[in-house]
């Protein structure tokens, strides 16, 4: 089946709402739900690359996660501080779920209860080394958001230790 | 006298404006990396790269992560020299 496998959307980015000193611990963390929705998004593409019938009669079409940036005006002056009242580093969040609507490749299988009437079945356009390729990227990024927050909770800590 | 030890060009507001520092940068850095690979992100250091603006193209997560280890770092070291400057500061006013 396709359907919504489940891919929850968190809103919003990390920082606001967060006390300022923890607000770097928000952007690591959305970082992560980021990278969590891509693996999903991915492993539905996986578990479904052989599914030729979907709810609506057609075969499953790949998702792809788009993310984008929140806030982000105040990083291109790298370092430098922000202006009061735009404190403005703000995380990332998922801009949307798209459907790949290119059509995945015909495989004649006469047997095949989706067979048209020339014996070829329409397969999902998932292709297994794309997603794992996207799999091995978004695992890195999110070892490397997960290192990041655990750098800022040590900084949060040792803080308390003065 | 007194007021040196604590007061805006004493050692202990120099060290804390060195923690705030390091804590900005890696917050910044946190950004970067939870941004690697949003189109718009890369688009805009594109542009600031044209324009000469700090920002050199898309996230290199390596480079983040050294400048990350480096902070933490500076985090630390100026951490425990402030403690130390409060421990001079306990023990000159505490009566023998």
């Amino acid at each position: 089946m396709s359907g919504d496998g489940g891919i929850t959307i968190p809103r919003g980015g990390g920082g606001g709402g967060i006390r300022q000193p923890m607000r770097g611990l928000g952007i690591a963390a959305s970082g992560l739900s980021a990278q969590r929705a891509r693996m999903e998004a991915i492993s539905e593409n996986i578990a479904n690359a052989e599914t030729t019938r979907g709810p609506d009669g057609t075969p499953y079409r790949r998702k792809t996660v788009s993310l984008e940036q929140v806030g982000f005006e105040p990083l291109l002056n790298q370092g430098a501080a922000p202006a009061p009242g735009q404190e403005g580093y703000g995380g990332v969040r998922i801009a949307g779920v798209q459907e790949d609507t290119s059509e995945g490749p015909l495989v004649y299988d006469p047997g095949h209860p989706d067979a048209d009437e020339n014996g070829y079945v329409r397969m999902p356009n998932v292709d297994i080394d794309t997603e794992m390729v996207d799999l091995m990227d978004a695992r890195r990024v999110f070892e490397a958001n997960a290192s990041v927050f655990q750098a800022i909770k040590a900084m949060l800590h040792r803080s308390t230790q003065l | 006298m007194f007021t040196r030890l604590v007061g805006s060009d004493s050692t202990v507001t120099q060290l804390r404006e060195g923690l705030d520092a390091s804590s900005r940068a890696v917050r910044a850095i946190a950004d970067r990396v939870a941004n690697a690979g949003t189109p718009e992100f890369a688009q805009a250091l594109d542009k600031a790269q044209a324009t000469g603006a700090p920002g050199e193209g898309p996230v290199d997560l390596e480079k983040e992560m050294v400048s990350l280890a480096d902070e933490q770092l500076r985090f630390e070291t100026t951490a425990s020299l402030l403690q130390k400057v409060y421990q001079q500061i306990r023990s000159s006013v505490r009566e023998r």
